[in-house]
């Protein structure tokens, strides 16, 4: 098991990236969807190529996902191509959290609505295998509780 | 003194204990492991504690496998001992202590594999995602 730390949005956008690159299986994520964040072209192309890549993405948004629709265009035009795989739910306030085959994570301090969050843990490899179990069944306990989205 | 005979029956006991031992743990342990699961808040910080981490790994699939699978070659080797009993054939009783040979390193094996696999301590990681997952999320309203 390998962590690294990120403090600047550069950082974190360089190792979301890195982690989107590992994806095989498939990626659950909980996020605010930050346009400005997302919308940058190297985390744009990492997901997409990463969406397509996996059997199964859970996109777990904070907030209206409504709202995202106009700042985030690409992204649910992608979550249309991809119906089968690519499910969307939305939640009042959630951590900010990236799985990756339940063997690499993105853990985020919770911030404020509408920043981009500096504080990111990374996780490679994890181990033992519980933490990963752990993880996950939260993220699936709030993702039960979510509502679904039609992109 | 050792007549087939009586290896035949000790080996009809020693694998009924044995499997009724293996299959106990390995069906009691998944239980034990899932109340720990339980309480998400405290489980990555009892990964501080031996006894916790020993658990984690004989509750994972490839343990609770290895267990189930020498549960029936405990049960493979009482039959062919009780096969003995039937047709007095010698070569049964050999196929059978051969196999209890077997299960016992293996057992062996696996339980030097377990306790070492649960011995290292990544204090400064498991500190860090504690710290990161630290925030009450079972208060966070996720309902909207």
């Amino acid at each position: 098991m390998k962590t690294e730390e990120a403090r600047t949005p550069e950082t974190t956008k360089e190792k979301i990236i890195a982690l989107l690159q590992l994806a095989k299986n498939y990626v659950w994520m909980s996020s605010g969807l930050n346009s400005e964040f997302y919308n940058d072209p190297n985390v744009k192309e990492a997901m997409s190529d990463a969406f397509r890549r996996v059997k199964q993405v859970k996109i777990l948004i904070e907030g209206n996902a409504e709202e995202r629709k106009n700042e985030m265009g690409w992204f649910f035009e992608e979550a249309k191509g991809l119906k089968e795989k690519l499910r969307i739910r939305q939640c009042n306030r959630v951590p900010h959290w990236l799985i990756i085959d339940g063997k690499h994570f993105r853990l985020e301090r919770p911030h404020p609505t509408g920043v981009v969050g500096v504080d990111n843990l990374v996780v490679y490899n994890v181990d033992p295998p519980v933490i990963s179990e752990i993880l996950r069944r939260k993220f699936d306990k709030w993702w039960g509780m979510a509502i679904p989205v039609d992109p | 003194m050792n007549s087939p005979d009586n290896v035949a029956s000790t080996l009809v006991n020693f694998s009924t204990i044995g499997f009724i031992v293996l299959l106990g743990t390995a069906t009691f342990i998944p239980m034990v492991y899932e109340l720990t699961l339980l309480r998400k808040n405290e489980s990555v910080r009892l990964l501080r504690y031996y006894p916790y981490r020993l658990i984690s790994r004989l509750g994972g699939t490839l343990s609770i496998a290895t267990l189930m699978v020498t549960s029936m070659l405990f049960i493979t080797t009482g039959l062919l001992s009780l096969v003995y009993f039937l047709y007095n054939n010698d070569v049964f009783i050999n196929c059978a202590l051969h196999l209890s040979i077997i299960i016992v390193i293996m057992l062996l094996l696996y339980v030097i594999c377990i306790l070492i696999c649960a011995l290292p301590f990544q204090k400064h990681e498991i500190d860090q995602i504690i710290d990161y997952t630290a925030v009450s999320y079972e208060e966070i309203d996720v309902k909207k």
